[in-house]
């Protein structure tokens, strides 16, 4: 991106109309925002304005970004905004307005996409173009924004509901890492959002939900209705006034800056059922079935009683300076759960790896008391060689022993190895569990993923508007219990295909098993999922029919096209690229109308799509999921379960609550309690006393 | 049960409650040797229906960190003070007491709470001590400030219900409002089994007009026959 950003500053410098972006000093290059060089060698754009709206319902989130910028000055411009890539998002709409009217845009293969939006620009004609650059950064350009005039646009995207140990998380991601540095170099961004801004999420949970917190927004509202749904709200005073009708607010109205990602979490209430639940869609009784089958266990896998040993390896390079004390509290209170028994170990990594505890120490009061010390002591510094930190922490384990490596890394590997085959050959060499964290946006996450993918281990998203040291002790759970390994889902009775993902691997208490897939017909299918719990065979089988027509949720089909554009991407990093399996990428996010390192979508006049030929098929397919939100916003919500009759699980599903007893029993409050009563024990006995005599 | 009259007798120095002391001990041990949450010993779902019943017991001994452990052996040996050097209540009733209570709450946690999964702690059992100690204020000396201590610990309980527990930020267990709730009642339960069984708790000891402290050397809570 940084390569084609230059290359396209030339064309730019050279038309006197034709400049980039802009924005003034002192904007941060570490959040989403409008690019601009560095050299201020030209005048900035502003954000006007910035909504956000997500829904959330049926398992899966929709998130709508609408956007207003202005250009104040007296010639025209191209707008470049730039935004983190949030976790398994498939881009499905990018809508310029053009002379008033929203034009939504087509997918093309991305050299095809460029070529066809520099044409356009070239020739004068508005255009507009998404690209992803990599796993860093979707980037929006637009043209022209012209003097005086606004310049709306609108993104939307979708995802699977993320819901671990049954709190569901949602991200909206906008501060960007700062580990790329070659554009931190080149580039910077206007965060500033001059106008009105606001958030509002809509939670339209199918099993109740007990509370919903945003930790880091501690103002946000938030409202449940008598329907079990919840509204999330935030705003800079500028949205809610507008809403109201009221005047817009004054020029002096502070700006909000988009530099802060916000996190969502819902609780959902003890108690549910282990489920097995069904999203279909299909148009025709016919055709073909697209569908999402979420897999929630119950809670039946046991703790571990024997020792276990833990490897830290943590990132100390310069990018973590400002999450690395949280992090150092969420490892000293993640190991003050541990048990004498346990033992753990800590390996820190910038430029080289070093063993900060020197082999294994058993987790008592006084090894962990030292170890955090050390920690401490840290100023996180310089470059990031995470292979030698991973080598290091897979030396020495003990193969009597149940092993697990907590990997927390914020950046990209850019010293010593650094080819994600080398990863994947390291970590498939040993018997161990590996458990990535992933801090920030920025994060090399394919290769996060792959790599813990590739141990039979799990990763998460840490974000720094997370807690992070729930979000260690969460990592660090994943150990304690018995875990389900080899796992396969076999679906019968129904003709089914593709589906994805194709190998499942381990699933960890408290995680869900999200599928997609294809089917033809209807019908009863015979659905069991078969695993291996500390090698011995486990079964869960249950039945349920397959729709004939089912058209509540047309956005499956391009949840199912992101989640096998994956699966095509794990087959890429462990056998290579290969011409084939780029074109199958490509097929897919051109059929899917998806975004992706392969394939961008441009927006250009009506007359200059029939005129190129470029089919509108994302165009009548948006127009289709909208028609279906609209009605399914009118409808109540609806249960997805399909295994009541014969649920394929005996036990309720993991929750943070699944245990109990809790500190808070005798708090404060208690403690006063009970020395009311030994007050009241000891004055009856002088009452009693003074009576006798 | 020992013969209360054979006691060396109570001159009124502040001799140590030997009996809570003891028991604090063997939590405290439980902690020190065991760590938090020690995965043998909790009350965890699937193991007790694999047979592991220890856990109906065991869980009810262990805590889930530092915290929780101190909060909970401070109370402890507070009320465990009140029952032996107030009430009288001999070790071996004060055993059965805790077992009895532990009992009661794990079958509600069986019985009534099928969704927990996990649990730990000495809380809800520290609930049946709280109730006993009112109970058996209650049949000595029928005073109104008795029951308002216990509406308070109600009122506690449902303070914790509403607002007890975190989402994401705390991963030690939250505590169980309803266990504590199954505490209070099992005190209550033991109380009035103890004063039907034995029945001579209030005319022993002094409910019917009786003194509440008339020998501190001679009189036990809950004995098979008062001595006044």
């Amino acid at each position: 991106m940084f390569k084609q950003c230059v290359h396209k500053l030339a064309p730019a410098a050279m038309g006197a109309a034709v400049i980039l972006v802009l924005l003034t000093g002192g904007g941060q290059t570490n959040a989403a925002g409008l690019l601009s060089p560095r050299d201020g060698g030209v005048p900035a754009l502003s954000i006007k304005d910035h909504a956000v709206k997500v829904l959330v319902e049926d398992g899966y989130a929709v998130t709508t970004v609408e956007q207003v910028f202005r250009n104040t000055h007296d010639r025209v411009f191209e707008a470049i905004y730039s935004f983190p890539v949030p976790e398994k998002a498939a881009v499905a709409e990018f809508t310029y307005w053009i002379n008033g009217q929203p034009v939504s845009g087509e997918v093309l293969a991305k050299k095809r996409a460029r070529k066809v939006y520099e044409e356009e620009k070239a020739a004068g004609h508005e255009a507009g173009l998404a690209e992803q650059d990599g796993y860093k950064t979707f980037d929006i350009s637009v043209w022209p924004v012209t003097p005086g005039q606004d310049t709306r646009i609108r993104l939307r995207y979708m995802q699977p509901a993320h819901i671990d140990t049954g709190v569901g998380r949602y991200l909206y991601p906008l501060e960007d890492g700062g580990v790329d540095e070659n554009k931190l170099s080149f580039w910077t961004a206007n965060d500033k959002v001059t106008g009105s801004y606001s958030f509002d999420l809509h939670l339209r949970p199918a099993y109740p939900v007990a509370a919903v917190r945003l930790p880091n927004h501690p103002g946000a509202a938030i409202s449940q209705n008598a329907n079990g749904a919840w509204h999330i709200h935030l705003d800079n005073g500028a949205a809610t006034a507008r809403e109201e009708g009221a005047a817009r607010p004054a020029s002096g109205q502070p700006t909000h800056r988009l530099d802060k990602d916000i996190a969502v979490y819902w609780r959902q209430q003890a108690g549910l059922p282990g489920s097995i639940d069904l999203v279909p869609y299909k148009e025709t009784a016919n055709g073909k079935g697209t569908f999402m089958m979420v897999l929630t266990p119950g809670d039946d896998l046991k703790a571990i009683s024997e020792g276990r040993d833990w490897v830290f390896v943590l990132d100390t390079s310069g990018s973590m300076s400002g999450k690395f004390q949280s992090l150092v509290q969420g490892i000293s209170e993640g190991l003050a759960k541990f048990r004498p028994e346990d033992r753990f170990r800590i390996i820190t990594f910038d430029g080289q790896a070093r063993d900060l505890s020197g082999g294994f120490l058993n987790a008592t009061a006084a090894n962990v008391k030292r170890s955090v010390a050390g920690l401490q002591a840290i100023t996180p510094n310089n470059s990031t060689n995470l292979y030698a930190g991973l080598a290091m922490g897979l030396k020495g384990l003990d193969s009597d022993r149940s092993s697990g490596i907590v990997l927390v890394t914020d950046g990209v590997a850019n010293v010593g190895h650094t080819d994600k085959r080398d990863f994947l050959n390291l970590v498939g060499r040993q018997d161990v569990r590996l458990f990535t964290m992933i801090m920030g946006n920025s994060a090399n996450r394919p290769l996060l993923q792959a790599i813990a993918k590739e141990s039979g281990g799990h990763a998460m998203n840490v974000s720094n508007s997370d807690d992070t040291v729930g979000a260690v002790l969460a990592a660090t759970s994943k150990l304690t219990h018995e875990a389900m390994h080899d796992v396969e889902v076999a679906i019968n009775g129904v003709r089914t295909a593709d589906i994805t993902p194709k190998r499942i691997g381990s699933l960890y208490r408290g995680q869900q098993l999200v599928l997609f897939g294809h089917y033809w017909g209807q019908g009863e299918a015979d659905v069991q999922l078969t695993a291996k719990v500390s090698g011995k065979p486990v079964n869960y089988r249950t039945h349920f029919t397959f729709p004939d027509v089912a058209t509540r949720n047309p956005e499956i089909h391009r949840l199912w096209s992101f989640a096998a554009i994956e699966d095509l991407q794990h087959q890429m990093d462990i056998f290579g690229e290969t011409a084939d399996v780029k074109q199958a990428v490509t097929d897919l996010a051109v059929d899917g109308g998806l975004v992706t390192p392969y394939t961008s979508m441009v927006v250009l006049r009506e007359d200059v799509f029939a005129a190129r030929g470029i089919n509108r098929g994302n165009a009548k397919r948006l127009k289709q999921e909208q028609q279906a939100r609209d009605q399914r916003k009118s409808q109540p919500v609806q249960s997805r379960r399909v295994d009541q009759s014969a649920p394929a699980f005996s036990s309720p599903r993991a929750t943070y609550s699944g245990g109990g007893g809790g500190s808070g029993a005798f708090d404060p409050l208690g403690a006063l309690l009970v020395l009311g009563l030994a007050v009241l024990v000891i004055g009856l006995r002088h009452r009693e006393g003074r009576n006798r005599a | 049960m020992s013969d209360p009259s054979r006691r060396p007798v109570d001159h009124g120095s502040l001799a140590l409650p030997w009996s809570a002391l003891s028991m604090a001990g063997v939590l405290a041990g439980l902690y020190v040797l065991f760590g938090p949450m020690p995965a043998a010993l909790i009350y965890d779902r699937a193991a007790i229906s694999d047979g592991e019943v220890w856990r109906l017991i065991t869980g009810h001994l262990v805590h889930t960190d530092a915290s929780h452990f101190a909060w909970n052996l401070g109370a402890f040996v507070i009320l465990g003070t009140i029952l032996e050097r107030e009430l009288r209540l001999p070790f071996r009733r004060h055993v059965a007491l805790l077992l009895s209570g532990a009992a009661v709450i794990s079958a509600w946690l069986w019985w009534g709470m099928p969704q927990l999964a996990r649990y730990c702690g000495i809380s809800a059992v520290l609930n049946t001590q709280f109730t006993a100690v009112l109970g058996f204020l209650w049949l000595r000396t029928k005073s109104r400030l008795v029951p308002l201590v216990g509406l308070g610990a109600v009122l506690k309980i449902g303070i914790e219900k509403i607002f007890g527990t975190s989402l994401f930020v705390d991963m030690t267990w939250p505590s169980v409002p309803e266990a504590h709730l199954a505490g209070l009642a099992a005190g209550l339960l033991i109380v009035g089994w103890l004063k039907a069984g034995a029945g001579r708790i209030s005319s022993a000891d002094g409910s019917a007009g009786g003194a509440f402290w008339p020998d501190r050397n001679r009189r036990s809570v809950g004995g098979t026959r008062g001595t006044s």
